[in-house]
């Protein structure tokens, strides 16, 4: 009894009780002979033939022949006490607990059968995100992207590392044949030499996009805290009074100390923003960019410290610019008479010191690459500060710099159509910029050597091709022009080119090095220029080989051009005419037809040189392939298993390929083979039965529970070893897996999936009613949660940190929508939770309230079933069908309220929804961005409306715009009807607010811990929780319980059980 | 205005392909083509606009042949008696809101729940059986911001990503590579093959070796391969056949709503004509857009969501509107390309809907449906059962007969569409 004893502990607390049990109206007839005297007695009298209840018949009911899954919730029902109903008879506790414990061994017989041979999970194929994650570690390639070449990957138990989900097309493996032929071709350089790594160092000002911000009007040249001189009008002639037009763009092309940017965004025809666009990377790596940059407020004409406060537009003066020597308009500080605003401001508009107060500001910069976030920097008030940072950019590709704390940081919108001179407001200043690269570790780079060794690419002889002519090394070889195809034909001894083309002929050169083809031609004459052509070697042009042909048959003349051989082997030449020309009404019949004629070609190979010799060694394809297979098999691999891999590249090689091509096609083969794609066969094909994963099974599991990725060398090792198993070894690696940085994976990835985290930009908050929504908050709400979660692990919080903390983790952009003063920079820290603050643990993260919202409004239902779902784990039904769904509306004639009141008043809706939508009520105190708000927003500005005899505004909230620019980037919003947010759980349990739903979920933290376990183990195995694995994931619980369960217990105790190591 | 070179040209360039593979080596893969084509071909294409349609502007108030036009049927006006309205009618369980956008042609019970499966989408299934005869079996497109998720579904369920880019399905269907590229293309062909090859015997060899449930997974992937390498030859085969020649330039991608769809319904005419592919399937997620369209400020996805608003209503209407003009002059392209005695609208089914019924409260009952073209008697709105809706896979086995495939049966339908009938 001691094993079922476990699966009597309580399996879920809040379990949801509608069940239409219409399966089983099919059920085996002679069932009725099996009909148990429990559910005769205690169930018949509502499930029967003439009531059955939820469709539920028990007097046909075969527990021999009915689903596991309907006896699972036959038995849950009957556990829980839910079953037989309160006011029924009740059976004695040793009855009840009896056919409990042959119910549930019936299930458990079962769901072996189910499983079968094959075990609890299945082999499976990796899913997108691991699959580009193994490739980056296997070819060592940090930045690869291959992810979206793939089709999306499904996802059961919500996840979508089961393998009942990862299913494979046609599409999915044409899909497979491309992705790894772009990762392997990524993975070799087509540099010769090893790359000078150089420092390049500019000022800001100096770089176009600077230029060009200017004019946009978005940016002001500074040398120290005041103007630069040299603003003139890009517009000749224009006078620069016009400075406030739109039209007539201001422009500077001098030298400036600092650049001034004074808006988010740079216009719609800048929206990459300031950018680092002298520096032009020829050759992909790494590099590290360094710059300087502090914030400031602009007051017209100079800079000062950087304090919150009126953000003015003047009506244009007119007169700070007067014409220098060359007649060049340039701009001269104002008379400080014009300095005084009265009279002249066109609009004003006070940033947010009621909640800053009027303290130096720090603004935010966010470095990006092609629109992803590489890094956020403080830019302290007045202080100019460094910054440094790496990133992997490739030829042609630009950093873009843009502040994310000036106005207009959200969508892409105009610049000023005022000037910068009619300006005061907040503003960022960049010295310079500074680019060292590219950091060259080693060379070739590490992505070349997992691939090829120190096997130089490209210089291993090819097998030649039979019947062509051979090139000697020194020698000259003169080739038969007869033997040449394409293009032309012999005329005699010579070969005739009478209309464009190109005609080829394929040599087996003898040795790798320089040749060089000379061609003896001559040319019929017509029309105005010589017959022109280009010597070819392959598809490409030789180098300098573009001829005129000014011979004629008299005296042809030889034309030579060079060309490089990489490898002994075939290599195919080529003559290509190109200016075939006839004139047709030309009198003299001598000049009107243009034509080439080949009289003799020749190829001179190079002369022996030592280094050939020693370059010369044969490669190893089958040991190259070998020690590829061996990683990316992520286990031993035989020398026989090679052969068929070993086959596909000799037999490129014999088809004439270069020794890369024929290897990457062996690779590729490699990398499409399920040995590669499925995990789970690292231990050799598995056994039949339930047995322990080997220790390569092990290693992988580890590896893609963990990193996403395969094994690393240690984790090989230790399963070469056999000692990956013995459980101190596991704990071990993995509290040295989780100090990796690949664990950054598992936690994206795990958050991504479990809390619904990847659903962050399904929809975009309604820039009507959300208008400060902006990309820094959306990227602070992600990083927020995800730190949260490294946090649990880092310090083994328990579970109950969840829904409560006391401590936040939290940047200025947080604070801000959290109402928490004095938090200012970029970097997330830890913030002590102020008293009665609302916040606290993922369930009012602004994360986890976005995307449980929509863009407009946010709905309690869908909120109550994330916080069931995903934090209590009691798994949603379907709604019956033929139940419309509420129908959203905010017009302000019924509340939300109202409309989750319908819930209840469906008995068929009840039964779920009573549990589902309260604690979906508590958290209607927070809107779509994750913000508090005690009244619901509207769309508008507040208007006036009579309170008795007075006229007063509608209730309203200010809000700080994120799209738009400068002084019109505060904005009121109207207020609609207040929330409220206090309801009821289906056990009676009453709460006032937020707060008060935290104190009920905390009364029961083993169901949050029961919860984290099943969710992790799904991820971690790949496949569901069955009722027959309750006693392992109770296990957990119940030896976590020492640290409350805590994080990093817990995914201890998740790889140390036997549903882990098992099959 | 583009037009194909030679107007007649489906039947020409059909008996010359068909002459071309007979010259080759035969392949089994490719003999059915030869069957039984002695008119020319029969068509589908399916667009499934992704965020509902307001009922109030689509449905007409009246059934029969006698209906007022309603805001959004006036825009098709011209075509009125070649096209068919649906209302009442839904795919039997399909619920889970945005989910449903999987099983617009798939009819698949119950998409958005943890053990939700797929199954093959109209498009996918009627390509196994005339895809053959075409350069493409079936093309899979997409009118998104991002993405390239799409409407069609193989036999085990898999999403087959769609074509995001009209240029590329141009440049793929008629931009003629020259003899070198060709010969290098087939030649990397034949390298896949072999690879896949190599890899198939390894699978082949781990199979008999596996549990049943591993070896279902292992099948798959074994099935998969062989499918792909039987692809491959099929593709060296049509890689050595001349493309057709179309004297339009290649399309632009375009950035807008309207620009994006308006290529993609070009693109999708002079596929047909040109008789490219006879299956075609559009899936238009709106989520994200919102420039270039008339009286619409919102993003597209926020709209549908307009909670009774008047003004995201009135802008509701206008980016529908504005769909509805894209199909008018789909229709009209249709209507002009001549192909025998009959136009391609006469051969072409066209199938316009939505996933979703109602995109405010994600409801997937009462979805907005229209059929065109194809040789069925149009001119009517047939009205089913609002509360109790008429199953509208049945639909799908009436256009796949029309197809001239025999089938009884699609997904859960319960017999052919009723009311519907053919000429």
């Amino acid at each position: 009894m001691l094993v079922m004893d476990q699966w009597l502990r309580p399996a879920r607390t809040l379990s949801i009780s509608l069940v239409l049990f219409t399966e089983l109206s099919v059920v085996a007839a002679e069932a009725a002979k099996e009909f148990h005297p429990f559910l005769q007695k205690h169930c018949a009298e509502c499930h029967d033939e003439d009531v059955h209840k939820g469709g539920l018949r028990v007097d046909q009911l075969s527990l021999q022949h009915a689903s596991p899954d309907l006896l699972v919730r036959l038995f849950d029902r009957i556990q829980t006490g839910e079953m037989p109903p309160k006011k029924a008879d009740q059976p004695e506790p040793a009855i009840r607990q009896a056919f409990l414990a042959e119910l549930g061994k019936t299930v458990v017989t079962k769901e072996a059968e189910v499983a079968g041979p094959s075990g609890r999970t299945l082999v499976r194929r990796m899913n997108r995100v691991e699959y580009e994650h193994t490739l980056r570690d296997l070819l060592a390639l940090p930045l690869l992207r291959v992810k979206e070449l793939l089709p999306e990957d499904g996802q059961q138990f919500g996840f979508d590392k089961v393998a009942g989900a990862l299913d494979i097309s046609h599409v999915q493996m044409t899909k497979y044949l491309q992705a790894a032929d772009e990762a392997l071709r990524q993975a070799v350089v087509n540099v010769a030499t090893r790359p000078e790594t150089k420092t390049w160092r500019e000022p800001a000002m100096r770089q176009d996009s600077a230029r060009a911000a200017i004019a946009q009007k978005c940016c002001v040249p500074l040398n120290g805290r005041e103007l630069a001189p040299g603003l003139t009008s890009l517009v000749a002639g224009n006078p620069v009074e016009d400075y406030g037009n739109s039209y007539r763009a201001p422009s500077f092309s001098g030298d400036a100390e600092s650049c001034a940017v004074l808006t988010g965004v740079i216009g719609a025809h800048q929206p990459e923003g300031i950018q680092i666009d002298r520096f032009h990377p020829t050759v992909p790596g790494w590099y590290r960019v360094r710059f300087s940059a502090w914030s400031l407020r602009w007051e017209r004409t100079h800079a000062v410290a950087a304090v919150r406060g009126m953000v003015r537009s003047y009506t244009s003066l007119g007169l700070p610019f007067i014409k220098d020597a060359k007649g060049h308009w340039q701009a001269t500080p104002l008379p400080p008479e014009k300095l005084t605003p009265k009279g002249t401001i066109n609009y004003e508009c006070m940033e947010n010191v009621e909640f800053y107060g009027t303290g130096e500001v720090t603004h935010i910069i966010r470095a990006s690459l092609k629109g992803e976030p590489l890094g956020y920097f403080d830019a302290p008030s007045l202080k100019p500060t460094l910054h440094e940072f790496k990133v992997w950019l490739n030829p042609g590709e630009r950093v873009s710099f843009h502040v994310m704390t000036l106005p207009g940081s959200g969508a892409p919108g105009g610049g000023f159509s005022d000037g910068i001179l009619d300006y005061d407001g907040p503003g960022v200043a960049y010295d310079w910029f500074e680019v060292e690269g590219p950091l060259v570790e080693q060379w070739p780079p590490e992505s070349q050597r997992r691939l090829f060794g120190e096997t130089p690419v490209g210089k291993y002889p090819r097998s030649p091709l039979a019947g062509a002519p051979t090139i000697i090394e020194g020698a000259t070889t003169k080739l038969p022009l007869a033997d040449c195809k394409g293009a032309g034909q012999m005329l005699g001894a010579e070969r005739l080119l009478n209309l464009n083309g190109t005609t080829t002929i394929t040599v087996n050169c003898a040795v790798a090095g320089e040749y060089e083809m000379a061609v003896a031609a001559f040319e019929t004459h017509a029309g105005d220029e010589a017959a022109k052509m280009t010597l070819m070697v392959g598809d490409h042009e030789m180098s300098h080989a573009r001829f005129s042909v000014d011979a004629l048959r008299a005296g042809p003349k030889t034309f030579r051009a060079k060309f490089r051989v990489d490898s002994a082997g075939p290599v195919t030449v080529g003559v290509q005419y190109v200016n075939d020309f006839f004139d047709e009404k030309q009198t003299d019949p001598n000049l009107r037809d243009r034509n080439l004629f080949l009289a003799n070609i020749e190829v001179t190979a190079p002369k022996p040189s030592p280094a050939a010799a020693v370059a010369a060694k044969p490669a190893d394809p089958r040991g190259l392939l070998l020690a590829f297979g061996t990683r990316a098999f992520r286990r031993p691999v035989m020398a026989e298993e090679i052969a068929p891999y070993a086959a596909i590249a000799e037999a490129e090689l014999k088809r004439g390929a270069s020794f890369e091509e024929a290897m990457l096609a062996g690779y590729k083969a490699i990398l499409c083979a399920p040995d590669f794609l499925f995990v789970g066969l690292e231990s050799g094909v598995p056994k039949p039965g339930a047995v322990r994963l080997g220790d390569y099974a092990l290693a992988s599991r580890l590896s893609f529970f963990l990193w996403d990725s395969m094994p690393d060398e240690t984790l090989l090792e230790l399963a070469a070893k056999n000692t990956l198993s013995q459980p101190a070894t596991l704990r071990a690696q993995v509290a040295r897996m989780l100090a990796d940085t690949r664990s950054e994976r598992f936690i994206e990835h795990f958050l991504d999936e479990w809390l619904d985290l990847k659903k962050m930009d399904f929809t975009t908050p309604d820039p009507n009613l959300y208008p400060e929504f902006d990309p820094w908050l959306r990227h602070s709400m992600l990083a927020e949660s995800r730190a949260y979660f490294r946090k649990l692990l880092t310090q083994n919080l328990g579970v109950r940190e969840l829904v409560t903390s006391e401590k936040l983790l939290i940047n200025q952009r947080l604070a801000e929508l959290y109402g928490i003063r004095d938090v200012t920079g970029a970097t997330l820290r830890e913030v002590p939770l102020p008293a009665g603050s609302p916040r606290g643990g993922f369930l009012t993260q602004a994360a986890v309230l976005k995307v449980t919202a929509n863009g407009t409004a946010t709905s309690p239902v869908l909120r109550g079933l994330w916080v069931t779902e995903r934090l209590l784990g009691i798994p949603r039904r379907p709604p019956p069908p033929n139940i419309p769904a509420i129908e959203p509306d905010a017009t302000g004639a019924v509340t939300i309220r109202q409309m989750i009141e319908k819930h209840r008043a469906d008995a068929a809706c009840a039964s779920c929804h009573a549990k589902m939508d309260p604690p979906g009520m508590a958290l209607e105190s927070f809107d779509v961005i994750g913000g508090w708000r005690d009244r619901y927003r509207l769309a508008g500005s507040p208007q006036k409306i009579r309170r008795g005899n007075e006229s007063v505004e509608e209730p309203s909230v200010l809000v700080v715009s994120a799209t738009t620019v400068g002084y019109r980037s505060r904005l009121k919003l109207r207020l609609g009807s207040e929330v409220d947010a206090s309801g009821e759980l289906s056990d009676g349990q009453k709460f006032a607010d937020v707060n008060g739903l935290r104190a009920l979920l905390l009364q029961d933290e083993d169901a949050l811990a029961r919860n984290v376990a099943r969710q992790l183990m799904i991820y971690a195995t790949g496949a569901g929780i069955r009722f027959s694995d309750r006693p392992a994931i109770e296990a957990i619980v119940a030896r976590t319980k020492a640290t409350r369960h805590g994080m990093r217990s817990i995914v201890q105790e998740v790889v140390a059980s036997e549903l882990f190591q098992t099959k | 205005m583009a037009h194909v070179a030679a107007s007649a040209l489906t039947r020409r360039t059909f008996l010359r392909a068909a002459g071309a593979s007979l010259a080759l080596p035969f392949l089994d893969a490719m003999r059915p083509a030869f069957a039984a084509e002695l008119e020319s071909p029969r068509r589908i294409i399916a667009i499934c606009t992704n965020l509902g349609v307001l009922e109030k502007n689509f449905f007409p108030a009246e059934t029969g042949r006698d209906y007022a036009l309603t805001p959004y049927l006036e825009t098709l006006k011209d075509f009125r008696n070649q096209f068919t309205v649906f209302s009442g009618t839904s795919h039997p369980d399909v619920t889970g809101g945005h989910s449903a956008e999987a099983t617009f042609l798939t009819a698949a019970p119950q998409p958005g729940t943890a053990s939700f499966r797929n199954s093959i989408s109209l498009d996918q299934f009627a390509a196994e059986r005339i895809g053959i005869n075409t350069r493409v079996p079936a093309l899979s497109l997409v009118v998104s911001k991002s993405g390239n998720q799409s409407l069609s579904f193989t036999s085990s369920g898999v999403m087959l990503p769609a074509e995001r880019s009209p240029a590329q399905v141009f440049k793929a269907l008629f931009v003629a590579g020259d003899a070198v590229s060709v010969e290098k293309q087939v030649e990397q062909l034949r390298t896949g093959r072999s690879i896949l090859d190599s890899v198939a015997a390894r699978a082949a060899a781990l199979q008999k070796q596996l549990g049943s449930g591993d070896r279902e997974r292992l099948d798959q992937y074994f099935t998969s391969v062989r499918e792909v390498e039987r692809r491959l030859l099929i593709a060296e085969e049509w890689e050595r056949k001349p493309k057709p020649k179309v004297d339009v330039p290649v399309p632009k991608d375009g950035e807008y709503l309207l620009e994006k769809l308006g290529a993609m319904y070009d693109l999708a005419q002079l596929a047909f004509a040109t008789d490219s592919t006879r299956l075609i399937s559009i899936l238009v997620k709106l989520d994200g857009f919102s420039e270039h369209i008339p009286g619409v400020g919102t993003e597209s996805h926020n709209l549908s969501h307009h909670v009774g608003r008047e003004d995201k209503l009135r802008e509701l209407k206008n980016l529908e509107l504005a769909q509805f003009q894209q199909l008018a002059a789909l229709f009209k392209r249709l209507q002009s390309s001549k192909e025998g005695g009959a136009t391609l609208l006469d051969r072409t089914q066209v199938l316009y809907g939505s996933n979703l019924g109602n995109g405010n409260n994600h409801d997937t009952k009462n979805m907005p449906m229209l059929l065109a073209g194809g040789g069925f008697k149009h001119g009517q709105h047939l009205a089913f059962d609002k509360q109790k809706n008429y199953p509208l896979p049945n639909l799908y086995v009436s256009m796949l007969q029309r197809l001239g495939i025999e089938t009884e049966k699609f997904a859960s339908s319960t017999g052919t569409m009723k009311g519907l009938e053919v000429f």
